[in-house]
């Protein structure tokens, strides 16, 4: 729960930190798209003078009209954790890696379709789907001019399976056979990796897993060249070398900027058209929208904030710099179900029923939609069995009469981040018309982080961005009963048994008819009041051509130009 | 009279979410963020002002004229101990050390209470301790002394009624330095807590609004400024019809 990610982008809030974002994501990975999927590209005319080429499903180059050169700036407010693939976790350094510095086997399509092949030509699947063979795009090459091989990529994935370097995506890998006996120190090399020729990976999984094709599009899991590792070490970040579009030539930490270059190696050619991206830190929310305004900056990192939205639809002028995307994410005021009055399903199911939420989405400014339950509105091929929770006090104050709890009260710990002081403001007077008394415990980023990871809170509010496709993103995360970010005590064998379920189902609509089924028990048990389904509300110069924003990774910075 | 101050008007905002402005229809002042009438907070954010800055001002006054009265009176050791521990209070500095004692004692308006007095009950002992060394010296006093009256009754009858226009003074300073510390920790987040109407919390709420709803900042900006002036008017004029003077570092807040 913590709170920056490219997921954070909107909220911030108590905002959840790329970290548990992904954490969450990585143990389910549901993807239910077919390994196996082969290795298509499309060409695409262009008035550049190259052909230019992207992989097949994901948003191309333009068909006419694409000018290359010149250069982009982002705007940032703070600084990002780390460059290197497997540490990066925060928004800045997610962004960074996604669409700048390194390029998955694997890709997203922009409203998170896929995954489809990229640095990979092809990845299929035999024996039940846990065995991949995994064949590498010929001349995808590293920034350094060195030709890619599958030994990179076991010498990437067990280093990010290295204990010394506590990578937070370690966990990810677990998946494949022997990768976590690598990680306790118990073997030196992950059994389940062969390297079959320099251009073919075979990768015997555990146990069949639908979603690996989705770690595969992780950045955490794209090659870096072991000579350069070996050299930099521990300051790796600040060199960062892979296959992406772009790569880091300059960090100037004082001066709050870096510059990452055009990689005159990108293996989709014709691409990328810029120049250059850079990266500029350190200034607050408002002002990075005046930077956009004035032409300081072409895309504000984070999003433009829930409170400035007004500002943006008030002023005529600014309406133009808006873009807005569904994106698969969700708030929800978390229960402790160890503590009182949430340890009653009545109380829970009433406090859900309490809530007005087309009133709160309305102080969110267009960041959320009313959402009573707990997966993601927006999932693909996912055909809904559960009820969504309507405003209905009066069953509200049924349901607590029954449970003996008209007047019963419990505290709120939240944070200051933008909107959580409005939204809890607003809950507290919607739980007062039911009988309820809400106090809001105003803390620090740092002590809500502490005291929801301790569980010693009794409800805080929690946003979800996934990195995947499939409900088995939030639900791995946060409902099965050791689930990495489960704070709330919440435990249903019939959920948890669900979930293993979609994780080995042979086809996506299997895997999304048990987890349709997890959403129904969950939503029944409440263990949280489900409040909206969010959006991201993007701050982009409308003078940038071919723009897309992908629902996991944020813009695709390669393919976008800029008018001149 | 005003209203309820935490009701959220379904029609407080506007279509495109913005809040009402000054000036709208039933909404003189306008509305808050989520919908609320501004008039009907800032009234009861007086009244809660009000409250802490009254009961704050009786207790930190109250600890400090008895820990400088007795200071002065006694002398010797007495007056080393609590002047030295005085002296560490007056070298605090009192917006950091407020947010750190409210992290403590908790927040709402009995911390506010709690921070106020541990943070300015000094600046009344230093000042009580000055006027009782002069007092003490004076000869009613001392003839009282002479005569084997006990300290207590001396303090009681002699001391502390001559104390009473210096402490009306104080009274009225130490309020407007209550009021716009108490405002300034609802603000930073360790005062007066949601839904609680307070004026510093109300400039909290509306600070990422100032671009394009300026009147949820300003309408209690000036409240508290008003409120502050006031106190210092006052003090200012109990101070030039009796005989006390004051240094305005009162106000170094």
């Amino acid at each position: 729960m913590k709170d920056t990610d490219p997921s954070d982008r909107a909220a911030g809030p108590p905002r959840l930190s790329r970290r548990d974002l992904l954490q969450g994501a990585g143990l389910g990975i549901g993807a239910l798209y077919i390994a196996g999927c082969g290795g298509t590209s499309q060409k695409l005319p262009s008035q550049a003078k190259q052909t230019v080429e992207v992989a097949s499903g994901i948003p191309g180059p333009p068909a006419t009209g694409g000018q290359r050169g010149g250069s982009i700036t982002i705007g940032w407010e703070q600084e990002g954790n780390s460059f290197d693939p497997a540490i990066g976790y925060d928004l800045v350094s997610w962004d960074s890696l996604c669409n700048c510095t390194t390029a998955p086997l694997m890709i997203f399509g922009a409203s998170g379709a896929g995954p489809y092949p990229n640095a990979a030509a092809a990845v299929r699947s035999s024996e039940r789907d846990s065995v991949y063979t995994i064949h590498l795009r010929p001349g995808v090459r590293f920034q350094n001019g060195r030709a890619v091989t599958a030994e990179d990529y076991v010498y990437s994935w067990e280093r990010l399976l290295d204990r010394k370097l506590a990578s937070w995506a370690a966990s990810y890998l677990y998946t494949i056979d022997g990768a976590e006996a690598v990680f306790n120190g118990k073997a030196k090399s992950v059994r389940g990796l062969k390297v079959i020729d320099s251009m073919t990976l075979r990768v015997q999984l555990q146990s069949s897993d639908i979603t690996f094709p989705n770690i595969l599009a992780q950045p955490y899991t794209a090659a870096v060249p072991r000579e350069v590792v070996e050299k930099y070490g521990s300051n790796f970040a600040r060199h960062v070398v892979s296959t992406g579009p772009f790569m880091l030539s300059s960090y100037d930490s004082a001066g709050q900027t870096c510059t990452f270059r055009r990689n005159p190696h990108y293996f989709w050619k014709g691409l990328p058209y810029l120049d250059s991206v850079v990266y500029r830190w350190g200034s607050s929310a408002q002002t990075e929208l005046l930077q956009l305004e004035h032409g300081n900056i072409d895309s504000i990192g984070e999003g433009i904030g829930p409170s400035l939205v007004p500002q943006v639809y008030a002023q005529s002028s600014l309406r133009k710099y808006v873009l807005k995307v569904a994106l698969p994410a969700v708030r929800w005021i978390g229960l402790n179900l160890h503590r009182h009055p949430f340890t009653d399903v009545r109380v829970r199911q009433a406090l859900n029923y309490a809530v007005d939420r087309p009133a709160i989405a309305r102080i969110g400014y267009g960041e959320g939609v009313a959402w009573g339950l707990p997966f993601p509105r927006t999932l693909p091929d996912f055909h809904r069995v559960a009820t969504q929770y309507g405003y209905n006090p009066e069953k509200a104050r049924a349901l607590l009469h029954a449970a003996g709890a008209e007047n019963t009260s419990f505290t709120l710990t939240s944070t200051s981040d933008d909107p959580n002081p409005s939204i809890a403001q607003v809950l507290q007077q919607q739980f007062k018309a039911v009988g309820v008394n809400m106090s809001i415990d105003t803390v620090s980023d740092n002590a809500y982080n502490t005291a929801t990871e301790d569980k010693n809170f009794t409800a805080a509010p929690v946003h979800w961005y996934q990195v995947q496709p499939t409900a088995l993103d939030i639900l791995s995360s946060n409902y099965i009963s050791n689930g990495s970010s489960n704070y709330w005590n919440y435990s249903d064998h019939r959920v948890d048994s669900l979930a293993q379920q979609a994780l080995r189902a042979p086809s996506a609509a299997q895997s999304n008819a048990y987890l349709a089924q997890a959403e129904r028990l969950i939503a029944d048990d409440a263990p949280g009041i489900f409040l909206e389904s969010l959006n991201f509300i993007d701050g982009r110069n409308p003078n940038l051509h071919n723009f897309h924003y992908n629902v996991f990774y944020g813009t695709y910075y390669d393919r976008l130009w800029k008018a001149t | 009279m005003f209203g309820n101050p935490d009701k959220i008007y379904a029609n407080g905002i506007s279509a495109h979410g913005l809040p009402l402005p000054f000036g709208s229809t039933g909404h003189l002042l306008g509305t808050d963020s989520i919908g609320r009438d501004m008039l009907a907070r800032l009234a009861y954010g007086g009244r809660t002002t009000l409250e802490f800055t009254f009961i704050s001002n009786v207790t930190s006054i109250g600890l400090g004229a008895v820990v400088g009265a007795t200071a002065g009176f006694l002398r010797g050791w007495t007056e080393m101990v609590l002047m030295r521990i005085t002296e560490i209070f007056l070298s605090v500095p009192t917006v950091i050390s407020g947010l750190a004692l409210a992290s403590v004692v908790g927040e709402g308006v009995f911390g506010v209470i709690v921070v106020v007095t541990a943070l300015y009950w000094a600046w009344t002992a230093r000042v009580v301790f000055g006027e009782t060394l002069a007092l003490r010296r004076r000869a009613f006093v001392e003839a009282a002394v002479a005569q084997g009256v006990p300290s207590a009754t001396i303090m009681r009858r002699h001391i502390l009624p001559h104390l009473s226009s210096l402490l009306l003074v104080i009274a009225a300073l130490n309020g407007a330095a209550v009021v716009a510390i108490g405002a300034g920790l609802s603000y930073l987040g360790a005062g007066v807590q949601p839904p609680t109407a307070e004026w510093g919390a109300m400039i909290n709420d509306g600070q990422n609004a100032l671009q394009y709803a300026p009147h949820e900042v300003i309408e209690p900006l000036i409240c508290i400024v008003l409120t502050v002036l006031a106190f210092v008017l006052i003090g200012d004029g109990i101070a030039r019809r009796g005989s006390v003077s004051l240094r305005r570092s009162w106000l170094d807040i």
